[in-house]
């Protein structure tokens, strides 16, 4: 008898996990592509929160707490997943310099990334815009990805990033001065071409 | 002219993510997220190897203080003894 119980307590939680999969898959996997700007890594990263999600299921009952939860936690795996490849890089780098054959010999470059949510006409436009957002400071990445991709509101950007809401206008405000700065040296290079 | 050309390629790129649309997730992603669940949940072979290790290492440690329990009573009463004879040759 309390062996069905737990059976049924099992079930219950997978198809509870099922339906918000459901609910929270694209945001996780919109949120994860604009910061690691690959749809491979970007699926990862979204089975890595969901795992994280599954784990920690009975703590959460506030639908909007858990939104909010679930925007940190895929803030802070795409982030960690991009510091794991730069050090994975950076160790290739050492061993290159022993004479072993790594990635880290092909030139250091950032590559292109086409949105396949960006509307064909803009995909150019859009494919040096992310090429820009990766140079930026993490900080402003993450604070202009949530507000340009995701489309979420100051306030929302604030409680996940546990900000003030000036702080986010300010990272905001940064972001774009660096971008156009960043854009303008691309443009100016490609002109000279 | 070429300024103004710059400035509006960066207006271009600035808006380009305006009207992007979502990216839908592949269905197969759940079922690889609960694979990796369930796989989570199982103990691994080299947990109940270490345990089961770990048991036989306090049993065997518990035999063998039985053992050499048996020893020391007899070194002991010899020490003692060794030490009673020096402290009265010492006077």
């Amino acid at each position: 008898m309390p062996k069905d119980h737990q059976k049924n307590k099992a079930t219950e939680q997978t198809d509870e996990f099922r339906q918000l999969f459901q609910l929270y898959k694209n945001r996780v996997l919109n949120t994860a592509l604009g910061l690691v700007q690959n749809r491979q890594d970007a699926e990862d990263v979204t089975q890595e929160v969901f795992v994280s999600l599954y784990q920690h299921l009975t703590t959460f009952r506030g639908d909007a707490q858990l939104l909010t939860w679930i925007y940190r936690i895929t803030v802070n795996k795409s982030l960690d997943f991009l510091k794991a490849k730069q050090a994975k890089k950076r160790s290739g780098f050492i061993v290159s310099l022993f004479g072993g054959k790594t990635e880290a010999e092909k030139p250091v470059d950032i590559p292109d990334f086409v949105h396949p949510g960006v509307l064909l006409e803009k995909q150019e436009a859009a494919t040096a815009l992310f090429k820009a957002i990766q140079q930026l400071p993490e900080s402003q990445k993450v604070a202009f990805t949530l507000a340009k991709i995701e489309g979420l509101s100051y306030q929302e950007i604030a409680n996940i990033l546990q900000i003030s809401l000036s702080s986010v206008e300010s990272l905001l405000f940064r972001a774009k001065q660096q971008l156009q700065k960043i854009l303008h040296d691309f443009y100016t290079n490609e002109f000279l071409k | 002219m070429k300024e103004v050309e710059i400035n509006a390629q960066i207006a271009t790129a600035l808006s380009s993510l305006e009207g992007m649309a979502s990216v839908e997730a592949d269905e197969t992603l759940l079922d690889s997220i609960l694979q990796r669940i369930h796989a989570g949940e199982m103990i691994p072979m080299r947990t109940v190897w270490l345990a089961a290790a770990g048991f036989a290492l306090i049993v065997w440690v518990n035999i063998a203080c039985v053992v050499f329990n048996a020893h020391p009573k007899h070194e002991s009463a010899a020490s003692a003894t060794i030490a009673r004879t020096y402290l009265n040759s010492k006077g």
